[in-house]
């Protein structure tokens, strides 16, 4: 169960941001709960994301077309971006010639036909909008949109372009140098004049989401271009720039191998880079103890230098946890007497041995009950 | 590395290919108990970084550790059990270029994964050591080891002029070869 609201409200840990509404998941609240949303009147409740967002945006059967259409820019602009709000009157006119007014009659449309004519973006929008319970939604988990900002404010009054431009472009590099692997969509400049009617504003999108250190010098020539457009009638007496980041664009594989991106780092930056990603490095250190399973701890290379114990040369290196075997047949050779008593006072007694069996020297112990152990392999 | 007095048409062909390449793939062909690990640091130089990767840790660390110190080499575990992170593992080691070799312990690589790191490594200086019971393609030596007399033994069939040579298997031979009568049965 899927809810839409126009307010922000603390329905659900999942949601997601679609333009003005606020669509919440609902599948893993307690029924009572679901119950009490369901009586409010501000807060639509579907069966998926679909159902619930066409009914607030009071999109069924006998509703005009013009509404539908309002609904698809919202959509397209959230999802296809690229899709220009002229491409989408075009599809609706079509729909005002052939004498189509109310949703219903798009259902006398195969929809195959909707694929044939306006392809495929359009024949999925129309699928979903007129059977909306068979319909996906593609979920975007909501995220706080993060901004870079800082603020330029001149001894002396900027009165050309190009001293914009050297300000805006050392605020860049900044930014690039602090981060390494840093995209961005959206650069705003806000130009405050001395004069207050002659305050501009400057939006530069850039939908292909462009690393900022290596694409710094073609970022310059927009700005440079964009900004030599301008005519400043007044001295800009403030600069306002604000960057819109992407982190970590891991989605987008120009390689599959990324060869560009290997540089040489040092141990301790590979390590805090693999721990970050999961991955555990380690380096031995020796523990109190005579058990060869409790001899020795896994720990970071970047916390502490291995120590080792002196004995350790006469113990095999295949070693793992104990594990209980049957009275050995062939012959045994003693190694090792460990008698030991644990800091917990757990008594050990062991006898080690190795045998030669399978083709391999197994190392073996035999406990004070007499029972028999396979503790490692001899290498 | 194969050497330029190479005469043998197979091992022209082998040069021409090594050439190429900048990575270098080793691979110890033997069951645990046959000295794999114990002789794959005299495949390793001193001041190398080396990360030993294994999906179960299975060795008696410090005493792996203390060997790789007495060589000068710069030793670093890393346990992985999940397979599907091995790729993104492998990137990312490949990214930084933190170590010089990488020891792949029993991993029981499929052809796939053998090809990738193959590709991902073909123009990094990085040096591969593979240990594993079964051959794979894609190594400029093969090396099969196995336990004979107290002593490993390494027989090449691919690479280093298809030779043999005898590694003294020192614990065996402490403990069983010079100590006969402490046979209990």
């Amino acid at each position: 169960m899927f809810a839409v609201s126009a307010e922000k409200i603390e329905l659900s840990p999942v949601f997601m941001k679609f333009q003005e509404w606020w669509i919440y998941d609902l599948k893993k609240i307690h029924p009572f709960w679901k119950n009490k949303i369901q009586s409010q009147k501000k807060i639509f409740i579907g069966q998926n994301e679909w159902e619930a967002l066409l009914k607030a945006e009071s999109i069924h059967n006998f509703s005009p077309i013009g509404r539908l259409k309002s609904f698809s820019e919202k959509y397209y602009q959230y999802y296809q971006p690229q899709m220009s709000f002229k491409e989408i009157d075009k599809v609706f006119m079509h729909f005002h010639r052939v004498g189509l007014k109310k949703l219903a009659s798009l259902r006398k449309i195969p929809l195959l036909q909707f694929q044939k004519r306006f392809g495929k973006i359009w024949a999925d929008f129309f699928k979903a909008v007129l059977n909306p319970y068979q319909a996906k939604w593609i979920w975007k988990p909501y995220e706080e949109e993060i901004f870079l900002e800082e603020k330029i404010e001149p001894d002396e009054a900027f009165v050309q372009a190009s001293q914009i431009l050297e300000e805006c472009q050392k605020v860049l590099k900044v930014w690039a140098d602090q981060n390494e692997d840093f995209c961005f969509k959206q650069i705003d400049i806000h130009l405050v004049a001395f004069d207050s009617e002659e305050d501009k504003d400057l939006r530069l999108l850039f939908p292909y989401e462009p690393h900022l250190r290596v694409n710094l010098n073609w970022v310059r020539r927009v700005l440079e271009e964009r900004l030599s457009q301008l005519r400043f009638f007044s001295p800009i007496t403030f600069v306002q720039l604000r960057l819109s980041p992407v982190f970590i664009k891991r989605f987008v594989q120009l390689s599959l191998f990324n060869p560009a991106h290997s540089v040489k780092k040092s141990w301790k930056e590979a390590c805090q880079k693999l721990e970050t990603q999961g991955f555990k490095l380690f380096q031995p250190k020796s523990m109190p103890s005579y058990l060869p399973e409790k001899s020795w701890k896994k720990v970071s290379p970047l916390e502490e230098n291995p120590s080792f114990s002196p004995n350790i040369f006469y113990r095999p290196l295949i070693q793992f946890k104990p594990k209980a075997i049957s009275s050995p047949k062939g012959s045994i050779f003693f190694t090792e007497k460990l008698q030991w008593i644990e800091e917990d006072g757990q008594v050990c007694f062991r006898n080690y041995y190795i045998t030669y069996q399978s083709k391999q020297w197994l190392w073996i112990f035999q406990d004070k009950n007499k029972k028999w152990f396979q503790q490692g392999i001899v290498e | 590395m194969l050497s330029k007095e190479k005469t043998s048409w197979q091992d022209q062909k082998q040069y021409r290919k090594t050439k190429k390449r900048k990575s270098y793939f080793v691979q110890l062909i033997g069951e645990e108990g046959s000295g794999s690990r114990r002789v794959s640091l005299s495949f390793l130089k001193s001041f190398q970084k080396v990360i030993w990767i294994s999906s179960f840790w299975k060795i008696y660390a410090p005493l792996l550790w203390k060997e790789a110190e007495q060589k000068n080499i710069f030793l670093f575990g890393l346990e992985c059990a999940e397979r599907r992170r091995w790729r993104e593992l492998w990137r990312e080691l490949h990214e930084t270029q933190a170590f010089d070799v990488w020891v792949l312990d029993y991993l029981r690589l499929r052809p796939g994964e053998l090809f990738f790191l193959n590709q991902l490594l073909l123009s990094s200086p990085t040096q591969l050591l593979f240990l594993d019971s079964y051959p794979y393609s894609f190594c400029q030596e093969r090396v099969h080891l196995s336990l004979s007399h107290f002593h490993y033994k390494l027989q090449w069939t691919k690479g280093n002029q298809l030779s043999v040579k005898r590694i003294a298997a020192e614990y065996l031979s402490k403990i069983k070869g010079g100590r006969g009568d402490l046979c209990l049965r």
